[in-house]
């Protein structure tokens, strides 16, 4: 069964759907860990399967089993953050999107076909729609944000199709196959480049990179914890994926491509670090990390070969262990559901130590201290950038680093600082466990990186 | 691996395990650990052990030779007289700490490449601000934060050196450099050094974080860091003139501030500068007898300095207070913890039969044999300051001096602390008397006489005199509750500028950006439904009237305007991208 | 008798004690006079009690200097950087 893994993703959801039709709210909290738990389990059972499906436009290779596992890990992860009175749990409607959505990722990461992929990518983005204004704190702001999302959401996937329609026209198929074959041709001209570029587009919407970065922090800020904490991670993965099967349609290097990631890169982390330096409010805060972080990715990119494409994917694995564990102190901190400020961190270290030891732990990976996983990734990606002979952005990137330190250092800081002021944040055996399970991962992760790069390496 | 064990394996482990012991076991659990790395570290051989295959990257635990077995040695000395004195502490978080702190640097000590010793650096860095976050005071935690940026920026530099340098040369191996082959590389990976050794300008993180520590954290503190730093230099640019020169200016700098400073511990730390300064200096100047001074101060220096740092916590332990300002005629109270204080103090400046004695001359004595006279001169003038400053002022103002207006009944330390005084003092007595017991461990072989007439007269005219310029000079010298601005005033107007202008200009800018798509995009839909309702209205509304041509002519004017505008917008909406693109291609 | 009594003693007599340091001072010079210069290659080794002067005014100007600092651009309040 070569499809296990996408048709039980696509029940996960129609479990949901068909709670949503019965009255009554009832905690699904449970169920739905259960269910996620399996599909996890489905997915890396399958992690071996291949084969193509639908006339060649659907490929299952380890490449695309792999990044199911790891929106599978995702998925479970962001199920199992929930607890019983979030806002989110006994919505059903929540469930299933977040299923359809992964769904459509999952789907995403096999397609190499144009229209297949641009299905897939909507697939995924209708049903962050549908979930970015579920919140109860609603102000019209946050509203507003999801509007802003949804639309420049749809703006992107028109640029992502004029972009195809170029492709289209230069190789007359929609294969990425066929693609391949004529991209010396046409990446030698000027607009073949635009047109790989524009099809680029949506996935840099996705990834939040500049100068499609503007709808983060606002989303960030807008959406319920729950939510961001799916829309920051899960889909990325995805995006990181589908930009690495892109990329490799150039093959080899091409300097015009290779520069405009550049200077997207170099503009996102810098903007990025910039505005996050002076951020109060720690999700948007780590919505410009996120900014900065799309454009680290890039320079993985910028090699154009499975060792830096490797390095992505290694990255983004980190990237979403680290920025899910920082979520999850979100959201184990503001149970009311209000937004948290970074001041709201102070004392943090005596009325939780574990809260602050994961925090920090996350933290350290995301400034690239060693040794957790934030260090390990960066430097695949520095390393990559440089054989290929790309130093300014490197150094651009060394001096970003620097920046950032600034406020991810800042946030431990005021979790360890003064005294507490109110109550002790007490933390079930199950809440325990998580912290546990994501310090570790992020440590791991930074330790013992052969396994993985080798894995990612033999997938490219 | 073959038959050695790598002693910071013991460090890792304990503080793992460390949790799960209680009670007197902890305590025993805790002293166990430094005696079980002196005995693998005296049973070591030389050799290469631990070799290991990073991603195509030669990697080397562990490179046992005579330079890092000098460092390794005095590492788990200190490492248990360190635990001993913080025995009392009963965070486990503390020791846990410290543990990771010796740990790595020990690890950084027998690292045989640059991306061991970069990870090593590392943990050292974010082990230590620890120590310092304990005290729990938001002075401290402030302290302590400038001090890990500090020591992130600089792992950095060390990080960008060696990758620039692995380009260069195709080899993550860390060895010496030759002066004359040294690019900008290497100097990255010299500044990344330079900062942990406190070489000015990039010393202030010291002096502003050591005196904020805890008391038992600062007595780590002061051990590692800068001597592993002292460590990689020695290892890998010894005999760059620029060490020589900076170093020099370090132990001058370093004494000018401890002599006007008012907390006992921020005179100790002034005071590391200056004393590293000797041990950079002998770096710097590169003969071996330069270098084994260099590696005997760094050895001699822990032992003291740490002592130094045992006996003004212990004050602060008992007392509350570290500014002299506040404190004297301690001697009634606690004389034990004076005498440790006082056996560090003549320690230090140098005093016969004291450690001090042996070690910095050999420094000052290469200088000399090397004819270099101006740094035998300004690190001899470095050794007035310090007899004046933390010799003279210090037990004076602390131990007898006037008592303040509101006196101090203190007692003395807990018996622990006064155990690991009175070891230290004892270690550096020995080292002092029969300097043959350090000479042995140096790196090259020793001709060095300490005890000889003329180095015994040198000695005893600076102390002597030293002495008279204080005893005339006392009024002017008393302490003052002041703090005294560092180059750090710079750093921190440069750091307050920036914010400023990332506040004022970058964030707005940003925020701007948005606001752009926002009217562009956000108004242009809604605008767009709206007239695209209206043409709805206007063109089904003329069908239906049949008023053809005239309105379907309108219809189509309007039509027109629609599909114009929404292109406009997310025409415009794109322009940045597109100018990008343009500026590329 | 312990080590505190020991040492009020010795501060009731400080008369004393200033005489014995002054001697001292005397003897230190007058060892130096007498000492053997054969590998003297440096002005520091060959002017007689060189040390002396050294740190008599190497110490005071830098007691002088250090201290003018901190009264004039150094020294600032306690809470200035706040």
């Amino acid at each position: 069964m070569t499809l296990l893994p996408e048709i039980y993703t696509f029940l996960f959801s129609l479990v949901f759907l068909f709670l949503s039709l019965g009255k009554g709210k009832r905690p699904l909290f449970i169920l739905a860990r259960t269910l996620a738990v399996i599909g996890l389990v489905i997915s890396f059972l399958s992690i071996n399967a291949s084969g193509l499906l639908f006339s060649g436009a659907y490929r299952v290779d380890y490449f695309s089993q792999i990044f199911k596992v790891l929106l599978n890990i995702g998925l479970t992860l962001v199920v199992f953050m929930f607890h019983k009175d979030d806002e989110v749990d006994n919505v059903p409607e929540f469930y299933m999107f977040l299923g359809f959505s992964t769904l459509g990722l999952t789907i995403l990461v096999s397609s190499v076909e144009l229209i297949s992929i641009l299905v897939s990518l909507e697939i995924s983005s209708f049903s962050l729609y549908a979930i970015v204004p579920l919140r109860r704190a609603q102000t019209r702001d946050h509203l507003e944000a999801s509007i802003k999302y949804l639309f420049f959401g749809a703006i992107s996937t028109g640029i992502m199709l004029y972009g195809m329609g170029y492709l289209y026209a230069f190789a007359h198929s929609t294969y990425l196959v066929d693609i391949v074959e004529k991209t010396p041709v046409f990446l030698a001209r000027p607009f073949g480049v635009l047109a790989l570029l524009l099809t680029l587009t949506a996935f840099f919407f996705k990834l939040s990179l500049f100068p499609l970065h503007f709808w983060a922090p606002d989303i960030y800020e807008g959406a319920s914890d729950a939510t961001t904490t799916f829309i920051a991670t899960v889909p990325k993965v995805a995006g990181a994926a589908v930009l690495i099967r892109l990329t490799m349609l150039a093959n080899s290097p091409v300097s015009q491509l290779a520069l405009l990631l550049i200077v997207l890169a170099a503009f996102s982390m810098t903007l990025g670090n910039l505005v996050g330096l002076v951020q109060k409010d720690l999700k948007r805060l780590l919505a410009y990390s996120g900014i900065a972080h799309a454009g680290y990715l890039m320079l993985g990119l910028l090699s154009f070969n499975e060792d830096g494409n490797a390095a992505v994917a290694y990255y983004i694995t980190v990237y979403l262990f680290m920025n899910l564990a920082l979520f999850y102190v979100i959201m184990l901190l503001s149970r009311g559901g209000q937004n948290l400020k970074i001041s709201d961190l102070t004392g943090l270290a005596r009325k939780s130590p574990l809260l602050a030891f994961t925090l920090a732990a996350a933290a350290f990976s995301l400034a690239g201290i060693p040794p957790t996983g934030g260090f390990t990734g960066k430097f695949f990606l520095f390393v990559n950038a440089f054989r290929a002979g790309h130093l300014a952005i490197v150094i651009i990137a060394a001096v970003n680093t620097v920046i950032s330190l600034f406020y991810y250092l800042n946030l431990v800081r005021v979790s360890y600082s003064k005294e507490a002021q109110g109550p002790s944040v007490g933390l079930s055996f199950y809440e325990k466990a998580l912290c546990y399970l994501f310090s570790i991962a992020i440590i791991i992760l930074g330790l013992m990186p052969l396994t993985f790069m080798e894995m990612f390496r033999q997938a490219m | 691996m073959d038959n050695w064990i790598h002693p910071a394996i013991f460090y890792f482990l304990g503080a793992l395990l460390l949790p799960f012991i209680k009670g007197l076991a902890k305590k025993i659990f805790i002293l166990l650990i430094p005696i079980a790395s002196i005995v693998v570290v005296a049973m070591s051989e030389y050799g290469s052990y631990g070799a290991y295959n990073f991603l195509g990257v030669q990697g080397l635990f562990g490179r046992v030779d005579k330079l890092s077995m000098v460092f390794a040695w005095v590492f788990v000395i200190m490492a248990f007289l360190g635990a001993l004195y913080a025995l009392h502490r009963e965070e486990d978080g503390h020791h846990i700490a410290g543990f990771f702190y010796v740990g790595s640097s020990l690890g950084a000590v027998f690292a045989g490449d640059y991306l061991t010793l970069f990870v090593f650096w590392e943990i050292m860095a974010f082990s230590s601000v620890f120590l310092i976050w304990y005290r729990r005071k938001q002075k401290a935690v402030d302290a302590g934060f400038r001090y890990l940026l500090y020591h992130v920026f600089g792992g950095l530099l060390l990080f960008f050196g060696m990758m620039f340098y692995y380009a260069k040369v195709g080899s993550f191996a860390f060895n010496a450099i030759s002066p004359s082959q040294a690019a900008w590389p290497e100097y990255l990976i010299l500044a990344g050094f330079a900062l942990n050794a406190a070489v000015i300008p990039l010393h202030t993180w010291l002096p502003d974080a050591y005196p904020e520590a805890t008391v038992e954290g600062a007595v780590f503190l002061c051990a590692f860091t800068t001597k592993t730093a002292v460590y990689v230099l020695a290892r890998g640019f010894s005999g760059f003139e620029i060490l020589a020169i900076l170093g020099t200016a370090m132990t001058v700098y370093g004494v000018c501030y401890a002599i006007i400073e008012n907390d006992i511990r921020r005179v100790l730390a002034y005071h590391i500068i200056s004393q590293v300064g000797y041990m950079v200096a002998g770096v710097g100047i590169g003969t071996a007898m330069a270098v084994n001074g260099a590696c005997a101060h760094a050895f001699a220096h822990i032992l003291y300095k740490a002592l130094l740092f045992m006996g003004a916590g212990s004050v602060l332990y008992m007392t509350g207070r570290s500014k002299m300002t506040e404190l004297g005629g301690l001697y009634k109270y606690m004389p034990l913890a004076m005498i440790g204080y006082v056996v560090g103090a003549i320690s230090i400046s140098g005093f016969p039969l004291f450690s001090g004695f042996v070690s910095k001359s050999m420094i000052v004595a290469a200088a000399h044999h090397e004819g270099r006279i101006w740094l035998m001169l300004f690190m001899n003038l470095a050794g007035i300051g310090t007899f004046l400053s933390v010799g003279l002022k210090v037990t004076y103002f602390t131990f007898f001096g006037k008592p303040p207006a509101n006196p101090v009944s203190a007692k003395e330390p807990p018996a622990n602390m006064l155990w690991a005084m009175g070891l230290t003092s004892l270690l550096c007595f020995i080292i002092g008397t029969f300097p043959q017991t350090l000479y042995v461990l140096l790196p090259f072989p020793v001709e060095f006489r300490p005890y000889t007439l003329s180095h015994l007269s040198e000695m005893m005219q600076i102390l002597a005199f030293t002495g008279l310029i204080f005893y005339l000079l006392v009024g002017k010298l008393s302490p003052e509750d002041k703090i005294n601005l560092d180059m750090d005033y710079f750093y921190r107007q440069g750091t307050w500028l920036f914010m400023k202008f990332d506040e004022k200009i970058i964030a707005p800018l940003d925020v701007l950006w948005g606001e752009l798509y926002r009217i562009l995009g956000v108004r242009g839909l809604f605008g767009s439904a709206d007239l695209s309702y209206k043409f709805d209205q206007k063109a089904i509304d003329g069908v239906v009237d049949n008023t053809a041509y005239s309105v379907v002519g309108f219809g189509s004017i309007v039509k027109k305007l629609q599909t114009g505008k929404v292109q406009v917008y997310i025409g415009l909406s794109l322009f940045m991208f597109f100018a990008i693109l343009w500026f590329v291609l | 008798m312990n080590l505190v009594e020991v040492l009020e003693k010795l501060r009731r007599e400080t008369g004393l004690l200033k005489k014995l340091f002054y001697l001292v001072l005397i003897l230190l010079i007058l060892f130096d006079l007498f000492l053997p210069r054969g590998h003297a290659h440096f002005l520091v080794d060959k002017v007689p009690a060189f040390w002396t002067f050294f740190t008599v005014i190497g110490g005071f100007l830098l007691a002088r200097f250090s201290k003018g600092m901190a009264h004039t651009i150094l020294g600032k309040k306690e809470d200035f950087y706040g």
